[in-house]
């Protein structure tokens, strides 16, 4: 953690970008367009089949057809930013039968940064402890990953990212078959992860959760229906026409501004004041 | 049962055999290739059969276990790469990929092994040895050639562990993160394929698989981490085959692999009969706990 950060350079610039799994699947999502700031929560949500995880998969090359369009990580091509990139998969898609330790895991995110072909030393071993203890796990670093809650798997995956020392977290549905207090669990770690600067970009199906909780929302359905703060990017219009259904119900009793939305999809979202950015890069240095 | 010098010699070079297959076999099931060694095991047949030919064509002689040894390898290793991008195709899936790669090679090995046999100096009888192993005509060199081999392999386990078990728990993350996912995926590759192809004399094209794999199924019953799981499973695949080769020596009909085989599985059943055991006993405990702690 002990880069100089550049939030002049975003993580994540999108543009025109499309993707899907080839043959007659053909493109899930269409010419998506965003850029995330640094240091910030931002969720990708939409109806089942929309293509949120697609999109992210698509993001990370992990798809079988090559995209079109550009995703520019750091200012660079994803290759040049690996090490500043971690995907956290479904806890679904994971075989927690797996023979290893929740420090095992966590251990795993420096199989890059220490060297896949060199045993792990005493420091491999220590940021790998830490970064349990960042994410509440330290108790049961010992404990085999099959033994943990469900709650916890999906923290041991985050404690993976921070042990590669990933500054974007790409996270699909995290909070997916989640209990309310692992939710909540989960978000305190990646908020307090986002005001150390680190950005988050999470699919996420939770309306009420993601407004009440995240900087930024991308409704995505296909493509792109909108993008901007929650309160704007969630209007009950939008909804309408993301789902296919009248969602105003619903999207009433959490709040609805009144204000339709603007669906900028290049501009970025700043939800911080730049000073609150910097108060919280100095509060991330003096943790050092 | 005599233990002439030849028996020592099997033992020994059995029980090495059992050990390093378990360990190889601990990450091959790790990474659900399972199966893929079953694809090289059956697709070695063919590339013994184009070695003997071959060896025969160029007048060195089809028996020369050189020639036979790089045509297994090869085979086995062509099929065994094949499985992953034949999987990845919509609609083929693992199973599909597996089940054709391993019956096509197989039937393919049989068409060119009965030209063997119909060949002037075709191995008369040799397609069951292939088939189930002749681990009592292990020689002197053979046992060499298995020592080298395991200094290989335990090297290269050594050096790849980490980044063999980063890959199998997630692919998706290790690609993402800049792991050299393709390369271990060619070693681990390269390993199953080195380990089948070396114990096909010990345990013949079918039950070869049963080495490497019913000892590393076996460990992964008992919670640890992966290197422990492969030292385990190597204790296991080692105890079963020197168990193998005692017992095939005592009854004097039951060939060795499949001696062998037989006394894995059976280790691999007591183990879950335990676990079963183990889990019920301590599911009956917390019942009374509970049962306690509402009555007081």
């Amino acid at each position: 953690m002990n880069r100089t950060r550049d939030s002049a350079v975003s993580p994540l610039v999108v543009e025109h970008f499309s993707c899907g799994y080839g043959g007659d699947a053909a493109v899930v999502v269409r010419d998506a367009s965003f850029t995330l700031a640094s240091g910030t929560m931002n969720a990708i949500i939409g109806p089942n089949g929309g293509g949120k995880s697609t999109l992210l998969k698509g993001l990370l090359g992990l798809l079988p057809a090559t995209p079109t369009g550009s995703a520019r990580f750091f200012g660079g091509s994803l290759d040049a930013a690996r090490a500043r990139v971690a995907f956290v998969p479904q806890r679904a898609e994971i075989d927690w039968n797996f023979p290893a330790s929740a420090l095992d895991v966590a251990a795993m995110g420096l199989a890059r940064k220490a060297g896949v072909f060199r045993r792990l030393g005493r420091g491999g071993r220590d940021a790998a402890m830490r970064a349990l203890e960042t994410v509440a796990l330290a108790d049961v670093a010992h404990a085999q990953i099959g033994a943990l809650s469900g709650g916890q798997q999906q923290r041991v995956l985050v404690a993976r990212a921070l042990a590669a020392d990933a500054e974007l977290l790409l996270l699909d549905e995290p909070f997916a078959n989640a209990d309310s207090a692992a939710s909540a669990r989960l978000l305190a770690t990646l908020q307090q992860l986002a005001r150390n600067g680190r950005t988050i970009l999470a699919v996420h199906h939770d309306l009420a959760a993601v407004r009440a909780a995240f900087d930024r929302a991308i409704v995505i359905a296909g493509h792109v229906v909108a993008d901007g703060p929650p309160s704007a990017s969630l209007s009950g219009s939008v909804l309408a026409a993301a789902y296919g259904i009248d969602l105003t119900t619903a999207a009433t009793t959490l709040t609805t501004p009144t204000t339709t939305s603007t669906t900028s999809t290049t501009s970025t979202a700043s939800p911080r004041s730049t000073d609150s950015q910097a108060q919280a890069h100095r509060s991330t240095a003096a943790q050092q | 049962m005599t233990f002439g010098a030849n028996t020592i010699l099997v033992l020994a070079g059995c029980t090495l055999f059992g050990a390093i297959a378990g360990s190889v076999g601990t990450f091959v099931l790790a990474r659900r290739r399972a199966l893929v060694s079953d694809v090289a095991g059956h697709a070695a047949l063919l590339g013994i059969a184009l070695g003997f030919l071959a060896g025969e064509a160029l007048g060195i002689g089809g028996r020369s276990p050189l020639v036979l040894l790089v045509g297994a390898a090869s085979t086995a290793f062509l099929a065994a790469v094949l499985v992953p991008p034949l999987a990845r195709l919509r609609r083929v899936g693992d199973d599909g990929a597996i089940a054709t790669l391993l019956a096509g090679f197989f039937g393919l090995g049989a068409v060119f092994f009965s030209l063997v046999q119909s060949h002037g100096s075709g191995s008369q009888g040799g397609l069951s040895k292939l088939f189930f192993g002749s681990a009592a005509a292990m020689t002197r060199a053979d046992l060499f050639m298995l020592a080298v081999l395991s200094i290989g392999v335990l090297s290269a386990l050594l050096f790849c562990a980490r980044g063999f078990a980063t890959v199998a728990f997630d692919e998706d993350f290790a690609r993402v993160s800049g792991v050299p996912v393709r390369a271990l995926d060619f070693a681990l590759t390269a390993l199953l394929v080195s380990v089948v192809v070396a114990g096909l004399q010990i345990a013949g094209v079918v039950l070869v698989v049963a080495l490497l794999l019913t000892p590393a199924a076996t460990a992964r019953l008992a919670p640890a981490s992966i290197r422990r799981t492969a030292v385990l499973a190597a204790l296991l695949g080692g105890t079963a085959a020197f168990g193998g080769v005692l017992a095939s020596l005592a009854t004097d009909s039951i060939p060795t692999g499949s001696a062998m085989t037989l006394v894995s599985a059976t280790i691999f059943a007591a183990a879950l009969a335990l676990t079963a055991l183990r889990s019920r006993v301590s599911r009956a405990k917390r019942a009374t706990r509970n049962i306690e702690d509402l009555r007081a």
